[in-house]
């Protein structure tokens, strides 16, 4: 793959992946060396002149698989390291939906979001996190209903 | 779950969505960071490859210096090779160094 081929890819992917891993690692410092690592593995593949829409959810594989990874090693932060990183909420409603974020587990975090902000089907989820369809139907489930719990008892008043 | 709880959740990850700043890299900064480890790699395989096979080579021609031995004139090579084959050893160890790449 040449620069400019790569220059087209990375504007198409990388702000969508980029929110993806910041709000589901909950750092900035983490998250710029995740999304640097997934282009590498990308570029070291064979796989690295796939079109477009096989290679969004390809690299949104590899950041999950990193993702996990790191809570595998058990670097998975707290919800107080978090506020001490300053990971960067506004002082509007979004403060109360990125507690609520980052007081799911993980998985839960990576499902909703792969739902509701990047709109994918269970099938892509599935393709993505390497879960089943209906493991993903039944924590997708569990996950709102984690959030729906977040939410609440945090009294957002957007709720 | 009511339709209503599952857009509040929508909402609530649409606001995060729209408030995340994007710091992130650019593509010219990722592509030459990825440059630099994919040549890296490449060099480092090919001269890893290259030392691997001095091993086996000088190992080769100790064994038929061994059987076509023709008293004292030898050991002068035998120890060089031998030496030759350490070397090889300690190259072969220092360019295949594991280091996450």
């Amino acid at each position: 793959m040449d620069e400019q081929a790569f220059r087209a890819l990375y504007d198409a992917t990388a702000k969508p992946l980029w929110r993806y891993i910041v709000r589901v690692c909950g750092r900035q410092d983490v998250a710029e060396d995740l999304l640097q690592e997934c282009y590498f593995r990308l570029l070291r593949t064979e796989r690295a002149y796939m079109p477009l829409e096989d290679a969004r959810p390809y690299l949104f594989r590899i950041a999950s698989n990193l993702l996990h990874n790191r809570w595998r090693r058990g670097e998975e932060l707290s919800l107080e390291d978090t506020a001490e990183l300053g990971l960067e909420v506004h002082p509007d409603k979004s403060v109360d939906a990125a507690r609520m974020l980052q007081g799911l587990k993980p998985r839960a975090r990576e499902l909703l979001w792969l739902a509701y902000v990047e709109e994918m089907t269970h099938r892509e989820i599935a393709a993505v996190t390497g879960l089943n369809v209906m493991s993903i139907r039944i924590l997708l489930l569990r996950a709102r209903r984690e959030a729906k719990a977040l939410l609440e008892s945090k009294g957002g008043n957007h709720v | 779950m009511s339709e209503k709880a599952k857009q509040q959740i929508c909402r609530a990850l649409q606001q995060l969505h729209a408030a995340t700043e994007l710091n992130l890299p650019t593509a010219e900064e990722v592509w030459s960071r990825s440059e630099f480890r994919l040549a890296y790699r490449r060099r480092r395989r090919n001269s890893a490859s290259d030392a691997a096979m001095l091993l086996p080579a000088f190992y080769g021609l100790a064994v038929v210096l061994w059987t076509a031995w023709s008293g004292w004139s030898s050991i002068g090579l035998l120890a060089m090779v031998a030496f030759a084959a350490v070397a090889a050893c300690v190259f072969v160890r220092n360019i295949s160094r594991s280091f996450r790449s």
